[in-house]
């Protein structure tokens, strides 16, 4: 057992973060106590974010006190990992379009007090002109302009020097294309916006033809 | 006169603010620290007191504002003392989403959506039917395996008279005897069966009228059951009428769809997804199905248009309809 970006528990092929609100599951994920804190299962097949970490990404930008904007927040499974690694000094605004996964996340934010839901389409950063600077963009829409709409909310909110994580899925971008010209083709987009590609990460085996970036403008 | 000195103003989630051209805070009204306080004036409009404090100044709201806003957001939210800590604000924050939120949820939610849990419904209903009706034939069947009706006369006849003896035209049977408690149960569960069938079609009345109420167009050209299916698979009504007619058309063949567009030369696009069901297609000769298809969904992408748009019912799209089919058919 090991710390990584200190705030992640690491055992074997498993990883963990500090349950926020201390006997509460999220998605019905496994808890442990270690040294007196609880902490949450982080399921790689379930949320993007721990499948690339468990895939060997170096930089981990997400702290303690981040801001973070989160585009597709869905009903709040990675969120509530992101959640309890931010802790309460920090806040994750969540933009989310469909009302049904709404719905569930509502029910994650109760508890948590460190995400604020906000329903609407993350193709219009207009609908949410009051989100604040934020540190890191997290994009994880599964739309096939999801480069785009990702290009568009970091000119919009991320703050100079910030980061952004982009979760590419080649199916949804163009079926019939090789997933790796699908990843080559969104990265020379971001290229081009004047992101500078940090690390790049293919999601096998937990996710299939998932790709994950990170990126710093 | 000298030219009035401008302020950008810009609503945020703290209260109102309005900065100079330099972005320096020229005014500012905070709102009450309470989630349900903010939500109000977040969602009305620039309160009276706040504009009137900027009478000497020409009026802006626009994207400068916001920007000054969003970078030093923390800082005033503290500085001006709307919020202790960051946990605090972030605590006012999440409850403010979650107003906002509900506000927006229950807007969004429109009639079509039940006709979608209830097609959804149906769907499934139908499926445990023949599941469930087949587990009774098996069971009764060891009791009396002669008795030969389709489903529903099947669990009928079992949930009426119960043992084979009971029966009319019983004679002999090779199947074991039933005892009372095994009678009793699978009569109960033949009562049960029953039911299932009765509430598919109150489930299939319901669809249809409220299909003839919701889009009037699209149940004139097809089975309204078939209506409710296309809005299901296009997820609402809102969706099904920003599809194109060939999309309309291959909708519910996804599998074949993409099957075909990986491999273009090999295998051949589909004709038909869900409008196969349609009267036009299946009472058709099989050569011009293709065609026919193609002819019904283009009016069924008008029809979902007018529906959605402006809901009024337009005969004259099953008048055409016909008559482009009869032409075909010549």
């Amino acid at each position: 057992m090991k710390k990584i970006f200190d705030t992640i528990l690491r055992k074997g092929n498993n990883i963990y973060t500090q349950n926020l609100t201390p006997h509460i599951r999220v998605y019905g994920e496994k808890l442990i106590d270690v040294h007196g804190f609880q902490y949450r299962k982080w399921d790689p097949t379930r949320s993007k974010l721990a499948a690339a970490i468990l895939n060997g990404l170096k930089i981990f930008p997400i702290k303690s006190g981040s801001v973070i904007l989160y585009l597709g927040i869905s009903a709040g499974t990675t969120a509530s990992h992101v959640s309890d690694i931010i802790g309460k000094s920090g806040l994750i605004y969540g933009i989310e379009f469909a009302e049904r996964m709404m719905r569930e996340l509502i029910k994650v934010v109760k508890e948590r007090k460190n995400i604020m839901p906000i329903m609407a389409d993350a193709r219009k950063p207009e609908e949410y002109p009051y989100v604040e600077q934020v540190d890191l963009v997290y994009v994880d829409v599964s739309q096939p302009d999801e480069t785009e709409i990702a290009i568009r909310n970091c000119k919009e909110f991320l703050k100079p020097g910030g980061y952004l994580m982009l979760a590419i899925k080649s199916q949804s971008i163009d079926v019939v294309k090789s997933p790796k010209d699908v990843y080559k083709q969104e990265i020379k987009k971001l290229k081009k916006a004047g992101f500078k590609i940090e690390s790049e990460i293919e999601l096998s085996p937990y996710q299939k033809d998932h790709c994950f970036v990170l990126a710093k403008m | 006169m000298s030219k009035k000195q401008v302020a950008h103003i810009c609503k945020s989630t703290i209260g109102f603010f309005a900065f100079d051209s330099k972005g320096r805070l020229i005014y500012y009204e905070l709102f009450s620290p309470n989630a349900e306080n903010a939500f109000k004036k977040l969602t009305g409009n620039f309160s009276q007191s706040f504009l009137k404090s900027l009478s000497g100044y020409e009026i802006k709201q626009d994207k400068i504002a916001l920007k000054f806003m969003r970078e030093n957001f923390r800082d005033y939210a503290i500085s001006l003392g709307f919020a202790k800590t960051n946990s605090d604000l972030n605590r006012f924050l999440s409850e403010l989403g979650i107003l906002l939120t509900n506000a927006n949820a229950s807007i969004s939610i429109t009639k079509d959506k039940l006709i979608i849990q209830a097609s959804n419904t149906l769907d499934e209903l139908t499926k445990q039917i023949n599941v469930f009706s087949e587990h009774l034939t098996e069971w009764f069947g060891l009791h009396y395996p002669e008795l030969k009706a389709d489903n529903e006369k099947y669990a009928k006849i079992v949930s009426e008279y119960g043992a084979r003896e009971n029966i009319p035209k019983f004679r002999k049977s090779t199947g074991i005897k039933f005892d009372k408690c095994d009678e009793e149960i699978v009569k109960k569960y033949a009562y049960f069966i029953c039911q299932a069938i009765a509430m598919r079609k109150q489930i299939e009345d319901y669809i249809k009228n409220s299909m003839k109420e919701i889009c009037p167009n699209i149940s004139s050209l097809v089975d309204p059951l078939l209506g409710a299916r296309l809005l299901s698979k296009a997820g609402s009504l809102q969706n099904l009428a920003k599809l194109s007619s060939s999309t309309i058309q291959i909708l519910g063949a996804e599998k074949a769809l993409f099957r075909h567009l990986r491999n273009k030369k090999h295998i051949k696009s589909p004709k038909y997804g869900l409008i196969f069901m349609s009267k036009y297609i299946q009472n058709s000769p099989k050569h011009i199905r293709g065609k026919i298809a193609r002819l019904v969904s283009s009016k069924l992408m008008m029809a979902a248009r007018i529906d959605f748009y402006s809901n009024r019912f337009e005969p004259k799209l099953k008048e055409e309809l016909e008559r482009a089919m009869r032409k075909m058919r010549k």
